[in-house]
Parts: structure tokens; sequence; C-alpha cells
């Protein structure tokens, strides 16, 4: 009964569209968690981090395909929906804290004022009525983006191809001076 | 699915949910303390009450124990059901009076004065604590011991538990907040249930994040991997994002 | 970087509000966090003062960058902070020159306190904190490369390095 052990697959359902940070172009304005806040009742469930304390990184729920917080929730207050993101239903939760200690990610809060887990529902309404999660419209530097996974690989690739074309013309300028 | 009425408004639920739900459905406001979504109907606090009529004859029974029939006439706010609601609010207070949310529902229900005579009790004895604990947490970790007007919720023996895992579900479902989990240090205290836990210290930034029982529950029956257990989640959060910054530049 | 310093302290700052002013403290987080005049921490630390001094703070606002006027202009839109700006009567901003322009451009109806003296540009790096690089033409100051001290350059105008209060130690980014 208690904290199942984790083996109940929730892989199914359709190829899910997920929040994805180009980090070079993040500021660490904060942006983001504004909007989530005004998006969640003044509540936000993403993070920025500071690696080395000079890199911010945003952080928000990855909506795992095997998500640990959702096998591990003893209330099943987590669930997946249909369009594949993995939500706390608020009045099921119990308060356990589990998914926090078992999040690889440390994504989940708990909210001791509203007792109830919190965590990005990938910003369901906006979703439902074909808009993009609060955070990534918010975003000024346009670092996030709301796509699914071939989507965002295939935009990374172009980014990447036309880094090296600007690399490669730097450097055949550079041996061309050199040689005359 | 099942049609029943509620208060002149239709509504379509599945078979087996209970009136309460069903209303809720509706949007219909029926004050409750010991019921939680996440846990079985009890039918502790008597708050819920509704006029049930079926096949004319009317009962007043608590909407949150109730599963809907076919043809029910659910009825949730009469003067009879106000006058119950009150009578019982103010029994609440009169056994809790230091409790907050407990004297805001009863002006809510329009209690305006206690005839009763107190008993100076934080608990209500509903019962969500020891639900939460047993079915869903599984460690039978506190319970309801003794009878009558003694009976109260505490561990085996009321002395230090040797099962509870500290994770609090207990003092989150509280609808009067007696439960109160105090961090102090190293020590995670329970102090209504004498229970005192180790708290584990976080591999990297050292600050105490979650109770060593818990945690060494969780490496024993599930699969969590074993190293993600010994960080603190802000820790983590701040390892994957040093990895997300490598891996994605 | 845009290098601004405070032109005032704590208690001028006062002096500007009235008992009945419903406040919303501002800040941008993006150079006068470097600067360490605003950003969530001083933010927090100011309007935290305020409050225990018996101010009404009806709102905290971070904006990411308060001179980016869609950004600002959204939070007037916004639904969930459209009538906290219909109701606030000043605000309190903790961003430069720029900003505060945009701000005052957006916000017609508040008051807005002019808090921030932009002194110019500068480079932020982690050994040295913010110094200023290219000063703007009025400060009367030669660009350099190595750049001036923020907190020698206070002393000599007569303004203040943040933040406005000293809340908890700001995290160093």
């Amino acid at each position: 009964m208690l904290l199942r052990p984790l083996e109940r697959s929730s892989n199914e359902g359709p190829e899910l569209k997920r929040v994805y940070l180009v980090p070079n172009r993040c500021l660490g304005c904060e942006e983001c968690i504004e909007a989530c806040k005004r998006e969640h009742d003044w509540v936000a469930c993403n993070y920025i981090e500071w690696v080395n304390r000079i890199y911010p990184v945003q952080m928000v729920c990855n909506h795992c395909a095997e998500a640990p917080c959702e096998l591990i929730c003893p209330a099943g207050a987590i669930h997946r929906t249909e369009t594949g993101a993995v939500v706390v239903e608020d009045d099921k939760c119990i308060g356990c804290t589990l998914c926090n200690i078992v999040c690889p990610f440390g994504i989940p809060k708990f909210s001791e004022e509203d007792r109830h887990a919190i965590k990005c529902d990938q910003c369901a309404e906006r979703v439902a009525a074909g808009k993009e999660p609060a955070c990534v419209e918010a975003c000024p530097m346009k670092a996030l983006t709301f796509a699914e996974v071939e989507d965002y690989e295939a935009e990374r690739r172009e980014r990447t191809a036309r880094r090296i074309l600007e690399v490669g013309t730097c450097l055949r300028r550079f041996v061309a001076k050199k040689e005359s | 699915m099942i049609r029943i009425e509620i208060d002149g408004n239709a509504v379509e639920v599945a078979e087996g949910s209970t009136v309460l739900e069903a209303a809720r459905k509706l949007g219909i406001d029926i004050p409750t303390l010991c019921h939680h979504a996440g846990l079985t109907p009890y039918g502790a606090c008597r708050l819920c009450v509704v006029e049930v009529e079926q096949r004319g004859r009317k009962r007043i029974e608590s909407s949150c124990t109730r599963p809907v029939e076919p043809d029910m006439v659910v009825r949730t706010d009469t003067d009879d059901l106000r006058e119950y609601r009150r009578t019982t609010a103010e029994l609440l207070v009169a056994q809790c009076p230091d409790s907050k949310p407990i004297r805001e529902l009863a002006e809510r229900l329009g209690v305006q004065n206690v005839r009763f005579e107190g008993r100076g009790m934080e608990c209500i004895l509903c019962g969500l604590c020891t639900r939460a604990c047993q079915q869903k947490i599984g460690t039978p970790a506190i319970s309801f011991i003794h009878r009558g007007v003694d009976r109260k919720v505490a561990t085996p023996f009321e002395i230090q538990s040797d099962v509870c895992i500290g994770c609090g579900a207990c003092a989150r479902v509280c609808p009067t907040g007696c439960i109160a989990i105090e961090d102090m240090g190293n020590k995670r205290v329970l102090r209504v249930f004498n229970t005192e836990l180790e708290l584990q210290a976080c591999s990297e930034c050292g600050a105490y994040f979650a109770p060593q029982r818990m945690i060494d529950r969780l490496k024993t029956e599930t699969e969590v991997t074993e190293g993600l257990l010994t960080r603190c989640p802000a820790c983590r959060r701040q390892a994957i994002g040093a990895v997300l910054r490598q891996a994605m530049r | 970087m845009v290098v601004s310093l405070l032109k005032l302290t704590y208690n001028e700052l006062v002096e500007q509000l009235n008992d009945d002013d419903r406040i919303v403290v501002w800040t941008c987080n993006d150079c006068v966090r470097y600067c360490g005049l605003g950003g969530r921490d001083p933010l927090d630390a100011l309007a935290d003062r305020l409050e225990a001094d018996g101010y009404n703070v009806i709102h905290r606002e971070l904006c990411g960058i308060s001179c980016n006027r869609g950004l600002v202009r959204n939070r007037q839109t916004h639904p969930a902070t459209k009538p906290i700006y219909q109701d606030a009567t000043v605000i309190i901003p903790l961003v430069c020159r720029e900003g505060l322009e945009t701000l005052a451009f957006v916000f017609k109806k508040q008051r807005i306190i002019d808090t921030v003296e932009t002194l110019g540009l500068g480079v932020y790096s982690e050994e040295t904190g913010m110094r200023l690089n290219v000063p703007l033409e009025e400060t009367g100051l030669e660009p350099s490369i190595d750049g001036y001290d923020l907190a020698e350059l206070a002393e000599q105008r007569g303004l203040h390095t943040g933040p406005f209060v000293a809340g908890q130690k700001a995290k160093a980014k």
C-alpha cells in the first residue's frame, strides 16, 4: 500500500510539449517567475538557479515520462492529464511532501499556507486556449520555447549550424589575412 | 452515470460518488471539517448534513458519506439544516474553543454565543490525521485511543512512535490546526504525539531537509536512486542547473 | 550595464510619503540588481521596512527589465495586477532613469518617486562588482577602462550606494 514502488508506467498518451531553455539567452531577470505568479495566484512554481553565481538557468517541471512524484504520491493526488502534463490535484493532496523529496530536479514546492504541494501544471488553461505557458510568453529574451522534442531539436540544430557558419567565416578571414 | 437533483439543479455524476461531490461539482458550498478529497469519507463532523428526499420520504444525512442514488432530491440549505449545522458548530466550538478555523467556521454558520461548557480540547476527533497516516502513508503511527469522553488521537501508549516517518501529513490535513510540526536544528518535533525524529542533513549545503526515517523508508521500499536522497531539493536544482548549463550552451 | 546610485536615504524617501498612500514598491531585476539597489532582496527589505513603519504597501512588483515598455505595460493591463495599479497612488521604483521614464510614461496617474540617479554605463565582474566605465556627459567624468568605484563616486557626489534598506544579506550574483 504505502509508498507505491516505482513500477507503474504512465508513459502513454500524446507527445508532450515541454518548456525548453536556451541558457545563453537567459538574463536571469525572473520575468518568468513573475508571470507564473500572476498566473497561479501569486505562487510561482519555477526557479532561476545561478550556476557559479553568474549563469542563470531557469528550471521548471519536466513532466517526466515516469514521473517519480506521480508514482510516489500516496494520496494519488498527482496525475497525468490528457495533454501529458503531470499536475497536482490540490484538494487531494495530504501534504506529505514526498513529491518534493523524490523529485530528481527538486521542483515541487510545498505551500504551508494552502497546505498542498505546488508544481507546474504547464498552464493548463492557457494551453487549452491555444496559448503558450505564461513563463514562455513572458520571457523577454525568448530564452524559453514551448515545443515538442523534435521541433526543439531542429531549432537547436539550426542555431548551432548558424554559429558554426559564423565561426567558420571568422576563421577564414583570419587565415586569409595571414597569408597575404 | 446517475442523475440527481440538488437545490433544484440537475447534475450527473458517476455511480459511487457522494452527494457532497455532486454538490461540489455544481459549485454548491457545503461546510465540512472532516472531509478530504484524497481520503475516504468518515462522517465525523456532521456539518455537511443535507436533506435527502427519496420516494417521498425526507431524511437528514451527512452528504460526505451518502452515495448518490437515482431519483434523489437533495436540499442543502433549508432552515432545518441551518439550525442543525449551527448547533453542531456550537458543540464543536465548545469542544475546542481555542481553534481559530473552527471559530471562523462557526461564525460563518451563524453561531453567536456558545451555550455549552467548554472542554478545552484542540482536536475535534475527525480522524483525518489517522486516516491520512494509516491509509495513505501506510504507517499505523497514530490512531484513536480510549473510549467515550477520553477518546483522543495518539501514538500507541502515547510514547515516541517508532514507525512515524515524520512526513507531516497529519498536520496538513488537520482542520483545527492542532498538530504542530517544529523543526528544531536536526530534530523534527511533533509535540502532540510525543515524537521526535532526526532530520537528514544535505550532503552539500548541510541544511536539514527531511526526516532520516522517511529517507530510509524511501530507500528500502522504492527504487529512487540512492544518491538523490542525500541532497536537498535546492542543491539538486543547483546541480541539475550546472549540468544543463554545460550541456545546452 | 547602466550604473545607478540612490539619491535618497530611507528617511528622505519616507518624507515624500503620506500615511494614506497606497504604495507599490517596484524593482527592476537587471542592471540595478548588479548595482546592489534592486532585485528581489532589496525589494522585500524595503517593503518590509515600510510595512513595519506603518505604510500601506499594497504590492511588491519585480519587473525583469523595467526599461522595456511592453513589460511595464503588461503589469498595467494584466488581469491579475490591473486592479492593483488602478488602486495604487504611489510607486517607489528601484530602477534606473530609463526605467523611471518608462514607468512615468505608462503609469500616468500614480506619483512616481524619483529615487535614483543614473551615472552612465559600467561593467560588472565578480571580483570588483559594478564599476562605472562610460560616465554620462553631465557627470563631467572621463571615460575610463579601469572604471570608477561606486562607493567612492557616491561619496563624492552626495549619493548613496544601495540597497535602500539592508535586509537579509543579498545573495552575491
